[in-house]
């Protein structure tokens, strides 16, 4: 191989990449073949990687039958006409080709002289010296010795009628030399159909020893489609059981369908009882509100009665009554409206659980004062921050004038007492309560009795007690322009730096503000100044509380 | 297959050079640091016209490359001398918002219109300026080449002075050679240069029937290329030496860089083998894997460049998108085998003429190439050698500056 590299690169012989790629696509299809039959059946297949070569799996390598020997080009461009003489048919013109044209012969070129060798038309001795004598053979140079004398000869031959005589002449010249060649290429013909049976039952023998390996694959083979077979057979049980299965599976089905069905027909009646007692909830509670309006209008009708009688008793009668009889007469008439206020708060003021929900965002600071009695709540309403107090186990009281709530309090079992919030503060001692706490009261005071509050307040808490204050919020412009006239009780909004200053003014100097329940959601989205400042002053905290520390 | 006929030219002599008095000026879209494939061919050209007595010129834009901020003047504008050639440079237009729009669209493969067609030309990479400058050289009998067809400035100078500028159109088979962009640019180009033969081919049967004679008649000049003196051979060490393959180019997925990389790890693993991937050049180092067997050297110099090629068992190139390769032009002048992409008509037609290589198109076939190469290195010696024999005597300069000098002439 080396030796023609050297040669292909010293004589400018083109190597053509065209058959190197042809060989490694053989090469790959040869492999490709082995791992899909041979060696997937032997059971060990090289799962697709590049194997070297199939020989290592033991199994007959084909062997090259070569009946001629190698040629080798000269390098000095010098042969005898017997180095080429000695091949035959086709390699003799490829041969004469690579030694005399130093190239490979051309398609057109090879079958031309091929074909005219096999015909007898021309001998070896015509190719040699036509290509030769020919003008690309004269360009290389080659000399060929002993190939003048018989080109000479062959051309002589040629000639009409002489050529013939000439023929007889030299036939009968050479015969024992005609003889001699003759028994030469009998050997020789012998000697090559020797190698040729040699071959043949090398072969042969290759072929039964292939033949008794597929043998012995076929007996493995059946041996596992037997196996197979049984597999097939246990495979055949398992559907059967699973079949059985699945039909016991679709009979469950079906009952549980029938169940469904059963169920569902309940539901339906049940949801058809529930219609009827919705209805009929519906119905009740149209009868109720009908029942609490007429009520209230009696209530009303009633209020003004006791007001005109009371009215009508102190013209006629004040001189007669002692003191304490008109004071009692003037507070009963304080509470004339409180069944209006109380149904007010139920319309306006939102749900116990919604208001219990809000008011626990003063729950962490209770904690963090580890404040757990002594809280007074005034105007407590309907009790919402007392229950959420009590929940957390934190002990207090709350005072109300509103006897319809207090008497809802006491319904929830709170403790609340019905008296003026001012007066009960004047009762209690100086440093006493942990908290004072009062949601939504302070907007109701005219502004003297708000600073008495205040004062009395502070008054009464221990050093570090709490004074917790809820009230609308006016910085939000719905609030300040209408929503806070809902209540026709509110006297005036009270801003929240106006409550901080009048606590900083009566002895509470820490503060601090929370605003409270922003509507975030109705917020318009970006961040103009525009924007900013319409959501502050629209959806704002509607509310704020303000908690005081006395320190 | 039967090597194409080289069409004969004499090489550039005495005689030609004073046949055409005429200046050259090369059109190219960046020019400079960079070394993309059209820069260094236009910088070629003008270097080897200009040392053949022939005056030739580039006209660039400010820009750094086609990569990075293109839009940006990265150079400053005026004349000045890189790599031995005049190079006058004009501000580049900033047409980043409907190239990237266009851009986006492709990506996402979605379908384009005309005017987004014209969009990607007219506002990618670009320079007004550079045209209106042109006009006055044409017009005093200067011979305008510009090139390559993928980006927008070629588009305006040709497009712009039709049938007065000629054009090396370096195709590519991919869409935008496909568009109708491609077509009026080959009807108002002057003369068309192609880089292969392969390329004319492609040319011919996408757009023969329409445009005719033109491109049927037109060259193949080729791609002069030679090597520089000198040769780093401390580069490598001695245990590298002869063993290895080199990958020289961007690293990119269009380069099938990717796939290089599987079909190695594959080569070494099935036939055992401790033979090292080096690559050299730019690109996206993370397609490299961080094994043993695969060495990214990055940019280096010529020299060293050289000297690595000089040294492997052989260059490997799978893109199935090459309109010339350099590349493995240089590794044949080094004596060294190439493995190409039997996918890319380009690189496999020059394997094909020259004998000078083997060409795959599966990794099995790659495997046993490289294998073939590795165990018989006499083998992969003198198919280099008949590599190189090709290159000298199709792509010398002499050569390809004759073709290019014998059209203009006309």
């Amino acid at each position: 191989m080396n030796t023609e590299i050297d040669k292909a690169l010293t004589n400018h012989i083109e190597i053509d990449t065209d058959r190197i790629m042809e060989d490694i696509r053989r090469t790959i299809a040869q492999r490709n073949i082995d791992n899909m039959s041979l060696s997937n059946i032997l059971g060990h297949g090289t799962n697709g990687a590049l194997a070297t070569h199939s020989s290592s799996r033991g199994l007959i390598e084909p062997e090259q039958l070569i009946l001629q020997p190698t040629f080798q080009p000269s390098d000095s461009g010098q042969y005898h006409v017997n180095d080429l003489l000695k091949y035959h048919d086709g390699n003799f013109v490829r041969n004469a080709y690579l030694a005399i044209l130093r190239r490979a012969p051309d398609s057109a070129g090879y079958a031309h002289h091929l074909e005219h060798l096999r015909s007898g038309r021309a001998n070896k001795i015509d190719i040699l010296s036509s290509l030769c004598f020919s003008a690309e053979g004269k360009s290389k140079g080659i000399k060929i010795k002993g190939l003048k004398v018989p080109a000479t000869i062959q051309r002589l031959r040629r000639l009409p009628l002489v050529g013939y005589f000439i023929s007889l002449v030299i036939g009968l010249l050479r015969l024992p030399a005609s003889i001699r060649h003759h028994a030469r290429f009998e050997a020789y013909s012998l000697a090559q159909q020797q190698q040729i049976a040699d071959h043949i039952n090398r072969t042969h023998s290759q072929l039964i020893a292939y033949l008794q390996q597929l043998h012995t694959m076929s007996i493995e083979q059946r041996q596992r489609t037997e196996q197979m077979a049984q597999g097939q057979q246990l495979l055949s049980d398992e559907h059967k059981l699973l079949n059985d299965k699945y039909r016991s599976m679709a009979k469950e089905q079906e009952k549980t369908d029938a169940s469904n069905a059963l169920l569902r027909a309940e539901i339906e009646r049940l949801k058809q009882q529930a219609d009827a007692l919705r209805q009929t909830i519906e119905e009740q509670d149209k009868q109720t509100s009908q029942n609490l309006q007429q009520t209230r209008a009696e209530l009303v009708l009633q209020e003004r009665r006791v007001s005109v009688l009371l009215e009508e008793a102190r013209k006629r009668l004040s001189e007669d009554f002692a003191p304490q009889y008109l004071e009692v007469m003037a507070s009963e008439d304080r509470h004339l409206l409180d069944g209006l206020y109380a149904s007010f708060e139920d319309q306006f003021r939102g749900s116990r659980e919604e208001i219990k929900e809000r008011l626990k965002v003063y729950l962490p600071i209770i904690a963090r004062e580890s404040i757990t009695s002594d809280v007074l709540d005034v105007g407590c309403g309907r009790g919402e921050w007392w229950e959420v107090l009590r929940e957390q186990g934190v002990e207090g009281r709350g005072v109300d004038t509103n006897r319809i709530t207090i008497e809802r309090c006491r319904n929830y079992g709170l403790d609340v007492v019905e008296t003026d919030a001012l007066d009960y503060l004047r009762g209690v001692p100086d440093d006493s309560l942990r908290a004072v706490t009062s949601f939504h009261v302070i907007e109701h005071l005219p502004f003297e009795t708000l600073v008495k509050f205040l004062d009395e307040s502070i008054r009464t808490l221990k050093r570090g007690g709490l004074i917790i204050l809820e009230t609308p919020n006016p910085e939000n412009f719905m609030v300040g322009s209408c929503n806070f006239y809902t209540d026709p009780t509110h006297r005036n909004p009270i801003p929240s730096v106006t409550l901080q200053f009048l606590l900083k003014a009566r002895g509470i100097n820490r503060t601090e503000i929370i605003k409270l329940r922003p509507w975030e959601a109705a917020r318009l989205k970006g961040e103009s100044e525009v924007i900013t400042r319409f959501n502050e002053y629209f959806y704002g905290p509607p509310d704020y509380g303000i908690i005081g520390w006395k320190i | 297959m039967s090597p194409a006929p080289s069409q004969s030219f004499t090489p550039v002599g005495d005689a030609v050079r004073k046949m055409f008095d005429k200046k050259i000026i090369i059109v190219t879209p960046w020019y400079g640091a960079f070394a993309g494939g059209a820069a260094r061919l236009a910088g070629d050209l003008a270097r080897q016209f200009n040392v053949r007595g022939v005056r030739a010129s580039i006209f660039t834009t400010c820009s750094y490359s086609p990569y990075d901020s293109w839009w940006d003047d990265y150079y400053e504008e005026g004349a000045s001398t890189v790599n031995d050639v005049i190079t006058y440079r004009f501000a580049t237009d900033d047409g980043r918002e409907k190239y990237m729009a266009v851009a986006t669209k492709l990506r996402h493969g979605e379908m384009l219109t005309h005017e987004d067609k014209q969009d990607f030309f007219g506002s990618g990479i670009n320079s007004e300026v550079l045209a209106a400058a042109l006009g006055e050289h044409l017009d005093g009998g200067a011979e305008v080449i510009a090139l390559p067809y993928f980006h927008g400035l070629t588009h305006r100078v040709i497009n712009g002075y039709p049938n007065k500028v000629s054009i090396i159109p370096c195709f590519h088979d991919e869409p935008q050679f496909y568009w109708e962009t491609t077509e009026a640019l080959l009807r108002n180009a002057k003369h068309i240069f192609f880089n292969s033969v392969e390329e004319k081919e492609m040319t011919i049967r996408n757009y023969g029937r329409r445009i005719g004679r033109k491109i049927v008649e037109s060259i193949v000049a080729g791609v002069g290329v030679e090597l520089q003196e000198g040769c780093d051979d401390t580069t490598v060490s001695d245990s590298l030496r002869g063993n290895y393959f080199v990958y020289a180019g961007r690293k990119e997925n269009g380069k099938n860089v990717p796939i290089l990389c599987e079909w190695f790890e594959r080569y070494i693993k099935e036939f055992r083998r401790d033979t090292k991937l080096i690559f050299i050049g730019g690109g996206d180092q993370s397609l490299v894997p961080t094994r043993d067997a695969f060495i990214d050297l990055g940019f280096v110099s010529e020299e060293a460049k050289q000297s690595v090629i000089k040294n492997s068992q052989g260059v490997i190139n799978l893109s199935a998108n090459e309109s010339f390769s350099i590349v493995i032009m240089e590794a044949w002048l080094l004596g060294v085998p190439v493995v190409v992409s039997a996918k890319c008509a380009v690189t496999q037609g020059h394997v094909k003429r020259s004998n000078g290589g083997l060409f795959v198109e599966s990794v099995d076939e790659f495997a046993l190439c490289l294998k073939y190469l590795e165990e018989t290195p006499r083998m992969a010696k003198a198919l280099g050698a008949q590599g190189k024999r090709y290159v000298c005597r199709e792509f010398s300069f002499d050569n390809v500056l004759a073709k290019y000098l014998h059209e203009l002439s006309e």
